[in-house]
């Protein structure tokens, strides 16, 4: 499937790279020739064909992840490959930048040669993988250096590979404990006047597993009818005639951090989503005027978090004069990006004042009249609470007799949250 | 007493002696740690070291040694000449020795053949080791060696390997089969006889390796599936991802070749029809009804069509469940497996699943986004219901925006064309000018393709005439050019004299030309604006570019065949005077071919001698004037970027890059009959164990007795179809009885639903009788 794979720094300079079938040489040079015709990174097409090779790549954490292929095969494959190695080096790194890949770029290079076999995936699932490749960890680093001659820091691993692809056996905890995210990200475009243009929130419920033995666990969700209509996707670990049957996922969990499943939610109705938000400009010949206020609308009373928006204004925009009755706001002369950045709202908004900004803007030259369109986008973040309403309800343990220590944390964020005036 | 103090004196000194030394030497160690980065550090003076590492006793210095061999093959340099160091480490005892020590060996094992046949020994004698991880990877780094010399040894540890209890080692065995296809493919026989073995593993962790193999090795003998077909269709779900992915593409090769069109011979039409319709503007409205009859039909024949072969029915049932997984490329694949060998109503789920897809990483929204373009092409009625997911975010890349404004494009109808045109109108408002000029085009094909919005998007577009911006100005009038011919004249008249009063304002030359066509082709309706746009451009006639030029002489020739007067003569010969001395050819070949044909026997200079033929040539010719230039001109038809990508199959990389590459495999056409003996090779007895994911968490084995267990026996749906299809002689009782067990078992799911304990009894009963069936290596794998 993939004959090799570079993963370059910002500047197209090689850090790591790996062959699995020939040594492919000039693949990166192509690769750079290409990119160079965009002015950002993230607007150079995924797959480009050259002379000699067909090149996949990812752009994630200011690195460049680059794949060469030089046969037919599903490119959304490679491309997902090549997100999962990303995971899965966060996964084991904590960060992922240069300077933590040329610490471990031995590691690296292990973990590339047991994800693939002359380019197909070999084994892919990091419970195993960590298995034969242990991640780094203070104390086995400290053990290396320290320990004068003899090898106390590695072992070889016991071969006893579970019968799960996704666990491994013989998992320990003094104290088990299993943990909940409910990740929604909302995306919406509105118009004008509040109105819906497409509105969604996307969900994950990522989990943190550290459970002794082999477990098996059902977790039940509250309002589950919420996915009736859509279409959701699980780790393989879930069973899913289960969940068709009995709206329950039951699963015998990996071990540590995972996905266990997402879905999404058509948000319909305006007044659904978490704020309100009324923008005002109009451009006249050589002025304008703008206001735009920001309040939280359903949020279950919880509070409105790291709430931001910026707007590039026309080009002939020369200068503004802004002013909020809360947080600040910054206007780039370069760019016409103007933010407002407000923080937290705090709950009595209704006594205190709706948040709300006010300027005028300074032309030095007519207007597009065709040009009008301004996009807002919007940040915020709501802890404790879901856009869609999806709650869990109980989780039941089997087969493994300690009571674990299970906790649940939710957060909504904006995702692509903007409106369109 | 002395003695005994004096040794004990000693000995405590040369302890703290030691231990001096040994804090001394774990602090300057342990200053290392602070810096995990220094291996990656390759100057000259440390390549020295290395080679005295490597040849320490210490497995610790080897270790540092080989770290910086590692660093600086990374960076490109060529440390080919360690390599007699590294391959004698090749036998150490340590695994982090040994796994660095592959690592290397790969790189270089080719350009060293001799040296690294060294290693040959160490990697035969770990092949019989007891640790599974040992033999998978000795099996996997020994095949890797390019060395044509050990291929006999490689045949044999791999027919040895297909052995092997652990499933790791049968999946590095099956990938090395292509590793050996490649070395030497003469081996192809064995190797194929290797894969036939293989082939009736019925580990999901080996299956999808040896499913790839394969389509390397012989992806013409599908004739070997045939017996594997229903355990493949059945593990599917279980199968990891990559494996599900090459799985479902060998299927669907073994669909098209050995079952028959579940559309009834129909599919083809559809295909061939529904793009005509984005072809021909004119029969529009025929072309609209003739799709819907289509798709009748379609549903019609659906239900007229053969019944489905059971088996091909099975691949559906087994795919659906994928449509969750979280890998976005098995999605892909099993919406390209129900458009490629399922009918049309069955391709609603995987359409949505795609959608749903839409949330992933950029690079991946865009290979998903181009199928989804080519799904719509076919059948747009798929994505109609998700039109609002096409709508365009700001701040999206380009190669994702053009896609989606593309699918909605295609997938607007009658029904939605509302919305849809909403959006568009907030598009060309935007600040990103290709965004305006792409939705131009976009508008443009819509409205040839649906006439009943011309009149909507004509507007639009004269909106943007007024834009300060050239190119999306040149955009615009070209596509108003396209879209007039489709429409009324009436119409017309008003928007060419606005169109020509901003002809001194546009100054793109693609427009200019675009305009003055426009003025010339319709002359006839704006009597007065003709002549004066003419003058007016003649006068910047020189100044021009070369293609308004070859327009301002068109529509001066045009002028005269209808107009009579004397100053559109006079008007027309001066253009003609001012081309005549043009640096452009193209425009002096158009002058003088004009001035032939319309001045032609009154002014243009006679050959000497053929006086009246030409003369009464050049009479026809005048007679006939007004149709040769004013005759009605065919639409140009607007072709989109995306549409010839449909001769590829959906989700392949030649279907990304739209060209054929290497190992590309086309769909063979459905077979017009399929032997009746087809079917019967793919009845086999279930033997052997299988891998149950309920198994895994087994709790104690309780025994239930044998005469329990044949009563509450558990009929999957797969089982009750295969038994009916096999035990066919004895239909009537068997069908009985086998309805039985089916509400027996419908019974049984009641039951499991109904209480949390009932339930897992039940699973356990399954896994008890799975036991009984597969005897001792079921009960082996569980005890590990």
């Amino acid at each position: 499937m993939i004959s090799s794979l570079f993963i370059l720094d910002k500047a197209g300079k090689v850090i790591i790279e790996k062959h699995w079938r020939n040594t492919i040489t000039g693949a990166v040079d192509e690769f750079l020739k290409v990119s160079q015709k965009h002015s950002i990174p993230q607007e150079v097409p995924p797959v480009i064909a050259t002379e000699t090779h067909y090149l996949h790549h990812i752009f994630r954490s200011g690195l460049v992840f680059l794949s060469v292929v030089e046969e037919e095969v599903p490119p959304l494959s490679v491309l997902h490959f090549l997100h999962r190695l990303v995971d899965l080096l966060l996964d084991y790194f904590g960060a992922l930048s240069e300077a933590t890949l040329k610490e471990n770029f031995v590691i690296v290079y292990e973990l590339l040669e047991e994800l693939l076999d002359y380019g197909f995936p070999y084994i892919t699932e990091p419970n195993i993988l960590k298995d034969v490749v242990p991640p780094p960890s203070l104390l086995s680093t400290v053990i290396n250096a320290v320990s004068l001659g003899t090898n106390f820091g590695t072992k070889l691993p016991s071969g006893s590979l579970s019968s799960i692809p996704w666990r491994s056996t013989g998992v320990k905890y003094t104290n088990n404990e299993i943990f909940f995210d409910i990740v929604e990200t909302v995306n919406a475009i509105l118009d004008r006047n509040g109105n819906i243009v497409t509105a969604e929130t996307h969900g994950e419920v990522l989990c943190n597993s550290r459970l002794s033995g082999m477990p098996d666990l059902i977790l039940a969700l509250m309002n589950h009818r919420l996915l009736e209509n859509t279409m959701t996707s699980f780790h393989p670990c879930v069973r899913y005639h289960r969940f068709e049957k009995d709206r329950v996922l039951s699963f015998v969990p990996p071990d540590g951090q995972f996905k266990l499943m997402d879905y999404n939610v058509n948000l319909t109705a305006s007044n659904t989503l978490p704020l309100l938000i009324k923008p005002f400009i109009r451009i006249m010949k050589r002025t304008g005027k703008l206001e735009i206020s920001f309040q939280p609308r359903s949020t279950g009373g919880k509070l409105v978090e790291s709430a931001a928006l910026s707007l590039t204004l026309p080009k002939a925009v020369a200068s503004v004069k802004l002013s909020a009755n809360a947080g600040q706001c910054t206007f780039d002369h370069i760019t016409k990006e103007l933010r407002w950045t407000i923080g937290k709202i705090s709950s009595d908004f209704n006594i205190a004042g709706v948040p709300l900004l006010t300027g005028t803007l300074y032309l030095d030259s007519d207007p597009d009249p065709i040009q009008t369109l301004y996009t807002i986008y919007v940040d915020f973040k709501i802890n404790m609470f879901t856009a869609s309403g999806l709650k869990i309800d109980t989780l039941q343990v089997h087969h493994e007799p300690y009571k674990p220590f299970k906790g649940v944390r939710t957060v909504t964020r904006a995702g692509r949250y903007q409106i369109r005036v | 007493m002395d003695k005994y103090l004096r040794g004990a004196a000693s000995l405590a000194s040369e302890a703290g002696k030691f231990s001096k030394r040994l804090t001394q030497e774990i602090v300057e160690r342990s200053k290392e740690v602070s810096s995990p980065g220094h291996l990656y550090d390759t100057s000259e003076g440390k390549m020295k070291e290395i080679r005295v590492h490597l040849d320490s006793k210490f497995d610790k210095e080897k270790i540092d040694g080989l770290k910086r061999l590692v660093a600086m093959m990374s960076k490109g340099r060529n440390v080919k000449e360690f390599f007699p160091d590294v391959v004698k480490l090749v036998a150490s005892n340590s695994f982090e020795v040994r796994k660095l020590v592959y690592i290397y060996l790969l790189r270089y094992a080719e350009q060293e053949p001799d040296l690294a046949l060294l290693s040959i020994n160490t990697f035969q004698k770990d092949l019989a080791d007891r640790n599974p991880l040992i033999r998978a990877m000795a099996l996997r780094v020994m095949s890797s060696i390019r060395v044509q010399v050990i291929t006999p040894i490689i045949m044999l540890a791999l027919k040895k390997a297909t052995t092997d209890l652990s499933p790791y080692v049968r999946k590095a065995a099956a990938n090395a089969i292509p590793k050996c296809y490649s070395l030497d493919p003469t081996q192809q026989e064995y190797l194929i006889e290797i894969i036939e073995t293989l082939l009736n593993d019925n580990s999901t962790i080996v299956l999808g390796s040896v499913i790839s193999s394969m389509n390397r090795v012989c992806p013409e003998r599908l004739d070997l599936i045939h017996k594997h077909y229903r355990k493949l269709c059945r593990l599917l779900v279980e199968a990891d991802e990559w494996g599900q992915i090459t799985i479902m593409e060998l299927l669907i090769q073994y669909a098209r070749t050995f079952f028959l069109n579940p559309n009834g011979g129909l599919e083809k039409d559809v295909s061939k029809l529904a793009p005509p319709a984005k072809q021909a503007g004119f029969y529009e409205d025929e072309e609209e009804q003739a799709e819907v009859q289509l798709i009748e039909k379609a549903v019609l024949t659906e239900t007229l069509a053969a019944p489905v072969d059971p088996d091909h029915e099975l691949l559906f049932r087994s795919c659906i469940p994928l449509l969750n997984s979280r890998n976005p490329s098995v999605v892909l694949t099993v919406a390209k497996l129900f458009n490629h060998i399922g009918t049309t109503s069955q391709c609603v789920q995987p359409a949505t699943a795609l959608v749903r897809l839409l949330r992933c990483s950029r690079e991946e929204r865009y290979i998903v986004l181009l199928n989804i373009a080519s799904m719509a092409q076919e059948r747009p009625f798929l994505f109609k219901p998700h039109v609002r997911q096409f709508f365009i975010f700001g701040g999206e890349p380009n190669f994702v925006r053009d896609l989606k404004l593309e699918i909605l494009g295609v997938v607007a109808d009658t029904d939605n064309v509302a919305i849809v045109m909403r959006e568009f109108q907030d598009y060309v408002r935007s600040s990103d000018e290709e965004l305006i000029i792409k939705t131009i085009q976009i508008l443009g094909r819509l409205s040839c393709r649906m006439p009943s919005i011309a009149e909507e998007s004509l507007n639009v577009l004269m909106y943007l005439v007024s834009s300060q911006n050239e190119n999306v100005v040149a955009e615009a009038v070209v596509v108003i050019r396209n879209l007039l011919q489709l429409t009324s004249i009436e119409q017309n008249t008003r928007i060419i004299s606005q169109l020509s009063r901003s002809l001194d304002k546009i100054t793109s030359p693609q427009a200019r030309a675009s305009i003055l066509w426009l003025i010339g082709q319709y002359c006839t309706s704006v009597p007065k604006l003709a002549p004066d746009t003419l003058r007016k451009s003649a006068k910047h006639f020189p100044a021009e570019a070369e293609i308004v030029k070859l327009q301002i002489l068109t529509l001066a020739a045009k002028l005269v065949c209808v107009d009579e007067r004397e100053v559109c003569r006079a008007l027309l010969r001066y253009v003609l005077e001012l081309a005549r001395y043009d640096a452009s050819w193209d425009v002096r070949d158009r002058a003088r071919f004009l001035k032939f044909l319309v001045l032609g026997a009154n002014e243009g200079p006679r050959p000497v001698g053929d006086q009246d033929a030409s003369g009464h040539g050049s009479s026809v010719l005048q007679s006939k004037l007004h149709k040769i230039l004013l005759g009605v001109k065919a639409t140009p038809v607007p072709e989109s970027p995306y549409a010839g990508r449909n001769r590829y199959n959906l989700g392949t990389l030649s279907h990304t890059l739209n060209s054929a590459l290497p190992y590309y495999k086309s769909l063979p056409p459905w077979p017009m009959s399929v032997p009746p003996e087809a079917a019967a090779l793919r009845d086999v007895e279930e033997i052997g164990e299988r891998w149950n994911r309920d198994r895994v968490v087994a709790a104690p084995v309780t025994i239930i007795s044998g005469k329990e267990k044949t009563k509450k026996r558990v009929v999957t749906l797969e089982q009750f179809y295969e038994e009916s299809a096999s035990e066919s002689e004895e239909e009537e009782e068997e069908v009985e009885e086998s309805e039985e067990e089916a509400d027996e078992d419908d019974d049984d799911d009641d039951e499991a639903s109904e209480e949390e304990s009932d339930e897992e009894e039940d699973t356990e009963d399954s896994e008890d009788e799975n036991e009984h069936a597969e005897g001792s290596t079921a009960l082996i794998q569980n005890r590990k």
